[in-house]
């Protein structure tokens, strides 16, 4: 009665996973790059006004070349690489995504274990017509995140996850 | 957790239908008992006022005491309860009434325990678990209730409408477990008190009774105590007893040239060799560890016992001075947890844990994962697991090792710890002054050590998939073996760092509302990840599978 499947890597059979399907918004980039772009004039402005109220030195002005390569080096690259990596894909029975550039995570969660399905919009988002959908599950590890879709693709992104999720019974723990 | 279907409700007699359910009172002998426990929990202050406080505040001390005992006493007048056919009711509370109620479906545990003072005057302290989280103190307690009340109250909860479906396989697993010759089970009679039944409540108990068929799983052997020993759970004690052991002889003046016993041992150790002093003080303390966890193991598990009732619920009761009672509701039971800690390890005995959809927060029952069986053998560890569960196979089957690139990982890591180690002590010896060979030393010590941790830690690594079970295990200094049937997964998360990319590696994990929240098989090789999810539930990654074909998953698709 004991199957232990395959005896090593070789031995399993030949099952992957693709990436999931769907992008995110195309105005997601830009979102990306302005809140970013903020954190930066921020870490600017500080740099600028410790040079202006009490300059020590070279040094400070090297600190404000340096960081600005960084910004202009991880504003240009940051968007576009994490609109490839960030990719989402809703099946009949399962949500799947894919986040994480060095560290790749891909979730998936079934419908049927579906408890809540949420969207949040803060200010910048509205800007940029952009919803953020939480779908969470019985685990406290489970909760599926998707930044970042265009406002009525999340809408009917929860309008049927909501429908399918109803129409399974039980407390889905 | 949505209500079972509520209609069986009619099973259930109400305790007295010509009365609709009258309120009940708490026991009265818990007058005797109570004002003093809540004295007691003022004692330090109350003392500290008598004592040390100038005129004033004594009167004060004494008027706390007065108000204490009063709270006490009027515990008694002001709390009432019922249980009626769909929902238990409390009432408390002397300023602010309160009425809690709670749908006896919604009931996840009962737990009865007493103290040494509750005890000798046979009562019992009830706690309702409900699994609610905004409330501090957990669910309902009744504190406290005659021990015939409190039995047969539990019982009637136990048995009550929520719990009478079978939703959970381990309930319809009883049957088969008997097949299997490792789980073999004793009918037992229930060891109950000479019940003094008031005349009116007598029927329903009774049926109760008839319906409660407890068979003992497991119960504890004298000879578990030495397995206490190598729990540990006496450092928190040994701490304390020593630092306080050390104010004492402070306080008192008492160098450790006064007390002849001490002396001969001061003196012993003072003149020894720093390496060898060093050396024995350890033994000691190890000595007086162990001691007292043994100590602590038998207060705590003095009089183990865990039954299953007829409907499939757990209970658990324990403890020497203490005695308490556990209740698990076997629907909730989503699968085990068998772990060895290494001294545990090393005399080959194991803890069971049940791992039970529940509150993440809280205590006892209510906890994810609630313990089984204390440290015990092995082989017990197996079986309790093998009995609770219904299935013996996933319990000790081989596993399936996860390959070279996760034993390279396993490598790597303990050998950057122990350069990283010994590193430090090269720059504490450096700043200190101290001679360098330490530095090496402590390099040509650590170095094998961190390559026989590495080893070990990978033969531990495995993971497989029986009748319908995901096991998993991982760990060297705790070794884990989770067992979690296929319907606990609510989710699956597979995770590849930039490293395990690059070794070919993933991590997955199985989200679940059970226990920890989330069980890992880490570093698998290849495309075993999603192999092992698709054949565990096989619906949910058909839509994302790739064919056969393509090109390999490791893609970061940038």
């Amino acid at each position: 009665m004991t199957t232990v499947d395959g005896t090593d890597a070789a031995g399993w059979p030949a099952v992957r996973l693709r990436a999931p399907n769907g992008t995110v918004s195309r105005r997601a980039p830009r979102f990306w790059a302005l809140r970013a772009g903020l954190g930066w004039l921020v870490l600017l402005l500080v740099e600028t006004g410790w040079l202006l109220s009490s300059p020590i030195g070279p040094a400070q002005h090297v600190l404000i070349v340096v960081t600005i390569l960084l910004a202009a080096t991880h504003l240009s690259v940051m968007p576009r690489w994490r609109f490839k990596v960030h990719r989402w894909e809703v099946a009949p029975v399962a949500v799947y995504t894919q986040t994480g550039w060095f560290n790749q995570e891909r979730r998936i969660a079934p419908v049927a274990r579906i408890q809540t399905v949420d969207t949040q919009r803060g200010p910048f988002e509205r800007l940029f017509g952009i919803t953020n959908v939480t779908v969470t599950t019985a685990s406290a590890r489970g909760p599926v995140r998707i930044h970042a879709l265009d406002h009525d693709v999340a809408e009917r992104l929860v309008e049927q996850l909501t429908r399918e999720g109803r129409a399974t019974a039980g407390d889905a723990s | 957790m949505t209500g079972p279907d509520t209609s069986p409700a009619g099973e259930i007699p109400p305790s007295d239908p010509q009365q609709a359910d009258p309120w009940q009172r708490l026991s009265p002998r818990m007058l005797a008992v109570h004002p003093l426990h809540e004295a007691l929990r003022f004692l330090p202050v109350v003392l500290s006022m008598l004592f040390l406080g100038r005129r004033g505040e004594q009167l004060w001390g004494l008027l706390g005491l007065a108000f204490a005992l009063v709270i006490g006493l009027a515990r008694w007048f002001t709390t009432t309860y019922r249980v009626t056919a769909h929902q238990v009711q409390l009432r408390r509370g002397l300023v602010r009434r309160e009425v809690l109620s709670v749908p006896r479906d919604r009931i996840r545990s009962v737990d009865v325990s007493s103290r040494v003072l509750q005890r000798m005057l046979r009562l019992q302290r009830l706690v309702i678990g409900t699994g609610r989280s905004d409330r501090r103190h957990d669910g309902m307690v009744l504190d406290a209730l005659d021990v015939e009340a409190a039995e047969r109250l539990r019982d009637e909860l136990l048995t009550g409408p929520g719990q009478t479906d079978s939703l959970q396989p381990a309930a319809a697993a009883i049957v088969t477990a008997d097949k299997s010759e490792k789980a073999e089970m004793r009918p037992v009679r229930r060891v109950t008190p000479p019940r003094l039944h008031r005349p009116d409540e007598l029927d329903t108990s009774v049926t109760h009774l008839d319906a409660l068929g407890e068979q003992l799983i497991s119960e504890l052997r004298p000879s578990w105590i030495r397995f206490g020993a190598f729990t540990l759970t006496g450092t928190a004690g040994a701490g304390v007893l020593i630092t306080s052991l050390i104010t004492f002889l402070n306080d008192a003046q008492l160098g450790p040239g006064r007390f002849p016993p001490l002396r001969l041992v001061y003196r012993q150790v003072t003149a020894l060799p720093m390496p060898l002093a060093v050396l024995a003080s350890a033994a000691l303390a190890v000595l007086v560890v162990s001691l007292l966890s043994a100590v602590g193991y038998a207060l705590a598990f003095w009089h183990f016992r865990l039954t299953r009732l007829a409907n499939g619920t757990l209970r658990l009761t324990r403890g020497l001075v203490t005695k308490r009672s556990v209740t698990i509701e076997g629907r909730r039971l989503r699968g085990i947890e068998i772990s060895e800690t290494l001294p545990l390890r090393l005399v080959r005995g194991a803890r069971c844990t049940a791992i039970t959809t529940g509150l993440r927060t809280g205590r006892g029952a209510e906890h994810g994962s609630s313990l089984l069986l204390p440290a015990a053998p092995l082989a017990e560890a197996h079986r309790v697991g093998a009995v609770v569960f219904g299935d013996a196979a996933p319990m000790d089957c081989p596993l399936v090792q996860h390959g070279e690139g996760a034993r390279n990982r396993r490598c790597t890591r303990a050998r950057i710890t122990a350069v990283g180690v010994s590193a430090a002590v090269g720059g504490a010896a450096l700043w200190a002054g101290w001679p360098a060979w330490i530095w090496f030393v402590s390099l040509a010590v650590l170095l094998p050590f961190a390559e026989l941790i590495a080893r070990d830690r990978y033969r531990s690594l495995g993971h497989a998939w029986v009748d319908g079970q995901l096991v998993g295990q991982q760990g060297g200094f705790v070794r884990r073996r989770f067992v979690l049937s296929e319907e606990a997964a609510v989710g699956w998360i597979f995770h590849r760092s930039m490293f395990q990319r690059r070794a070919g590696l993933a991590s997955l994990t199985v989200a679940t509302a059970a226990g920890r929240q989330f069980y890992s098989f880490i570093d698998l090789p290849g495309d075993s990840a999603a192999a092992l999810a698709s054949d565990a539930t096989p619906g949910w990654l058909e839509p994302f599978l790739a064919p056969a074909s393509e090109q390999p998953v490791i893609d970061c698709s940038a």
